[in-house]
């Protein structure tokens, strides 16, 4: 058995007196999808924010590969190879679809230390693969701030997705879709993962959806993990049912604790 | 001994006047965010009330108290009649436009002023019964002044008692703790607002007319008083009351044995007291209010940044080749106010980087105006350079304050970067007042010309123009640049920038010292314009300057500071010859600028090019939510 690519251990988060992450612990092996579900509040955008960095834990490690996360920056937490979404999307609103796309591929190289040539004129080969990619390419020359919500959120996951992480957090990336376009959207970004050998975990309400995809679910409420295993196992666990699944009345658009 | 006890009872006198005056600012903005430039006015609108009232009703105790008691209410009912025909049209609202809108209703209150008193200074009687002194151990000390030491107590223990034991009170604090709970408790907010207000600007009303028997009024209060108010809320912590008494009393004691130890630096020594505050704690002495800082979705700058077509370059072009041929056509009085408006062009440029692009609002852009002003002056004067080699040392003067300051204020953001980037000007300002060893302090430097090929009115113009244009390329430049990009990127989506590995901290200083330097650039010329520098080139007024131009041109394209500079040096210039209200003028057209949105003059101008070339607007995310 290889080590994981992405260890958690004990890991928590309280905000003032809640605990909004309360002793996580998984594996989550390279190329591996992962799902993470849980009621409204439970603590999954936290789970995701602490991996992402920025938002130090109160306690417990975060491993990828040999590197310790816990505490790290988001900046340094990106440069060791984790790309992510965001549960509601901020859009550049300035930039066009290209502009965005050329400027994290600067990002990549340090490139943002560039004040004289204009970033259009710098470009990157990579740029029109991806827009392709992730279906874009028509829509290059627009404003992100003039992007409908679904095209904003297929933007979020192809700038996460640019610098072909080793590891891809997803914070409900079909919330707010349309019902037609939460099926594509999802199995877009698996398909890119594939291909790219990145690891997904992801946060999703739509419960088929979860079951259709992951590899493996894990299920948070109130900050703790009260099951974890394969979709099937999960689905038939009977604290699962009671504590999430019996209220899937509402799935779509949860709370908004985005640390945007 | 008794001198050192003396020296802290004025000290403690000081300090009552001075936690009357900021109470009112700190309650404000600690239930409704907005910080009150105006504030200042209220006290010297007391002072001037208190002078009339005084003078009028003043044949005995009695009447004294009563003028002042009736002076501070006036000031009350005037802040409620602001607080409900502007200031709640502000609340919510970016920072940027908070600070300016206010700037301006102190503006319109000082020309008002003017009006009334006219702008000789005012002596008032002393306090009746109190005009002579008390022997503290020996040592005289003025009766008055231990009445004030009394006072700043009672109004503490007295707000105390409203905010712990009155509905009014519970619901204000309540209100300011959770802005969600008012509406929970049944409270209208908009009545607690406004009284929270009213009672501000009561004590900033009843803190100037208490100043009558102490101090010559004068229409330079407001600035005075506004600026060591600040201090105060940013010591003791935004929204605190025991903050802020406990922080009016340290400043008191500050200044009072500052002026014993080391007079030359009392001015910096609060400043340099407050940026210290901010950096290590920022919630203040006794935990204010955090303040949130805004998403960038209700920053100015979230447009589309125009990029220049054909026609725009087509423009550009003939404007930059009416510019040059000015020469051959006006006189030499257009020559230099247009050479004057191409200076501050070159100096809103640097600002449009910061604040259009970074979403940095920095209250203290005089700095580096003056650094450069200053250091052409002082290596002309000091060094006896001549003009090119002080012209290169100005920007570089500049660009390394901006670079040792810029360090502390991009550690934080929000009201907190205004306030450190406000404190570190202030403290340059003091300075180029008290130094007089060095800047000459008050009666400045003088006999700052430019060397004999610029030294017409002609070359000078053709210098300034070479000089402004080509900063100006060099901001469009980088606007454009992938730093450019990343700098937008860091303003409009944090979160994301940061999570694609964007350095935001580096990127928002190197936006600081490009600014400072640019801004450098323009002082330093601005010295050789005007042959002089004076410490007014350093003062607020000179940053709020900057931001009026650029939010006159609109915060969204480089047009924005050229059109700005422009509009706002050619009204100034055409206002102040016609009329000496020209601040009434200035403060109406921010208050327009502010309630008509952040387009600006460019901003409408554009909007009509755009439905006259029939580019329909698009709905930006028409499906979200
Ligand atoms: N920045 C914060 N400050 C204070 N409390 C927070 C913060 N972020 C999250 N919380 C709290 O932590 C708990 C977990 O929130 P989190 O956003 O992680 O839940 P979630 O599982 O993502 O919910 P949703 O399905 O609604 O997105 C909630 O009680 C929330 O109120
Ligand atoms: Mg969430």
């Amino acid at each position: 058995m290889t080590a994981p690519l992405l260890e958690v251990r004990d890991l928590a988060k309280a905000f003032g007196g809640v605990a909004a992450v309360d002793g996580v612990s998984f594996r989550l092996d390279a190329g591996a999808v992962t799902a993470v579900i849980g009621p409204n509040g439970a603590g999954k955008t936290t789970l995701l924010n602490l991996i992402a960095g920025g938002l130090a834990p109160d306690r417990g490690r975060i491993r990828l590969g040999r590197v310790d996360l816990a505490g790290r920056s988001a900046r340094a937490v990106w440069r060791a190879g984790v790309g992510r979404t965001f549960q509601i999307p901020t859009p550049l609103a300035s930039m066009t679809v290209r502009e965005a796309v050329q400027l994290v591929f600067a990002a990549r190289t340090l490139g943002y230390w560039r004040f004289w040539q204009p970033l259009a004129a710098i470009g990157h080969p990579e740029t029109d693969p991806l827009l392709g990619r992730f279906g874009l390419d028509r829509l290059a020359g627009a404003r992100c701030g003039d992007l409908p919500y679904g095209t904003l959120k297929r933007l979020d996951l192809a700038l996460a997705m640019a610098a072909r992480p080793s590891l891809l957090l997803l914070d409900e990336p079909t919330a707010g879709l349309g019902d037609d376009a939460r099926g594509p959207l999802l199995a877009l970004a698996l398909a890119r993962a594939r291909a790219d050998g990145t690891a997904v975990l992801f946060v999703e309400h739509d419960v088929d959806l979860v079951f259709g995809h992951a590899e493996r679910v894990l299920v948070l409420d109130q900050g703790r993990v009260i099951a974890a295993g394969p979709p099937h196992q999960v689905r038939a666990d009977a604290r699962v049912r009671a504590a999430y699944l019996g209220d899937q009345a509402a799935p779509a658009l949860g709370g908004d604790h985005d640390g945007s | 001994m008794s001198v050192y006890l003396v020296q802290a009872l004025s000290g403690v006198a000081a300090g009552s006047v001075l936690f009357l005056i900021s109470v009112g600012l700190t309650l404000v903005f600690g239930l409704s965010r907005v910080v009150n430039f105006a504030h200042g006015s209220f006290v010297m609108v007391g002072g001037y009330l208190g002078y009339t009232l005084t003078e009028a009703f003043a044949t005995g105790p009695l009447g004294f108290w009563a003028a002042i008691a009736l002076s501070a209410l006036a000031v009350g009912a005037l802040g409620g009649l602001i607080e409900r025909t502007l200031i709640r049209r502000l609340y919510g609202a970016p920072e940027l436009l908070t600070l300016l809108a206010t700037f301006g209703v102190g503006l319109i209150l000082k020309d008002a002023a003017r009006l009334v008193w006219g702008p000789d200074d005012l002596l008032g009687a002393r306090a009746p019964g109190l005009g002579g002194s008390v022997a503290i151990v020996g040592t005289p000390f003025p009766t008055y002044d231990l009445v004030l030491c009394a006072i700043g107590p009672i109004v503490l223990a007295l707000l105390w008692l409203l905010f712990h034991s009155t509905r009014f009170g519970l619901a204000v604090r309540a209100a300011t703790e959770d802005r969600e709970i008012t509406a929970a408790l049944g409270i209208d907010p908009a009545r607690l607002f406004t009284g929270v207000f009213v009672l501000g600007a009561t004590f900033a009303g009843l803190g100037g007319a208490l100043q009558v028997p102490r101090q010559a009024i004068t229409l330079d209060l407001d600035l005075a008083w506004i600026v060591e108010a600040f201090v105060v809320v940013v010591i003791g912590g935004f929204g605190s009351l025991p903050g802020a008494f406990l922080a009016a009393q340290l400043i008191g004691q500050v200044q009072a044995f500052g002026i014993l130890i080391v007079p030359e630096i009392t001015l910096v020594g609060v400043f340099a007291l407050m940026a210290v505050v901010l950096v290590v704690r920022p919630r203040g002495l006794i935990g204010g209010v955090v303040v949130p800082v805004r998403a960038a979705a209700a920053s100015p700058a979230t447009r589309a940044p125009a990029r220049a077509g054909a026609w725009q370059r087509l423009g550009t072009a003939a404007a930059v080749a009416g510019l040059a041929a000015l020469p051959l056509v006006a006189d030499p009085y257009r020559l230099i106010v247009v050479a004057e408006a191409l200076i501050l062009a070159l100096f809103a440029a640097g600002l449009h980087l910061l604040v259009g692009i970074g979403g940095l609002v920095s209250f203290g852009h005089a700095a580096y105006f003056g650094l450069g002003a200053y250091g052409a002056a002082l290596t002309v004067h000091h060094l006896g350079w001549s003009m090119t080699p002080a012209l290169v040392a100005a920007p570089l003067a500049a660009a390394a304050g901006a670079a040792l300051f810029g360090a502390v204020c991009v550690r934080r953001h929000g009201i907190y970067l205004a306030m450190l980037t406000l404190a570190f000007a202030q403290i340059l300002w003091s300075a180029a007042f008290q130094w007089t060893a060095l800047t000459g302090g008050d009666n400045g430097i003088l006999g700052i010309w430019p060397d004999g090929w610029a030294a017409g009115p002609t070359g000078f113009y053709l210098l300034t123009l070479a000089v402004a244009l080509t900063g100006l390329a060099v901001v469009r430049r980088i606007a454009f640049s992938p730093f450019g990009f990343a700098l937008r990127a860091a303003n409009e989506a944090p979160a994301r920038a940061a999570a694609l590995g964007l350095p935001i901290r580096a990127l928002h200083w190197a936006a600081f010292v490009i600014a400072g330097g640019l801004a450098g650039l323009a002082g330093g010329l601005y010295a050789f314009a005007k042959g002089s520098v004076f410490p007014q080139v350093l003062s607020v007024a000179v940053s709020v300057q900057g931001l009026v131009i650029i939010l006159l041109g609109g915060l969204q394209a480089l047009s924005g500071p050229v059109i700005g500079a422009a509009v706002f040096h050619g009204l100034e210039t055409e206002i102040m010859r016609a009329t000496e209200l020209w601040r009434l003028w200035l403060g109406a057209l921010i208050l327009i600028l502010v309630l008509a949105g952040p387009g600006g003059v460019a901003g409408a101008a554009g909007a009509l090019v755009r439905r006259w070339t029939g580019e329909r607007e698009r709905a930006a995310g028409a499906d979200r939510s």
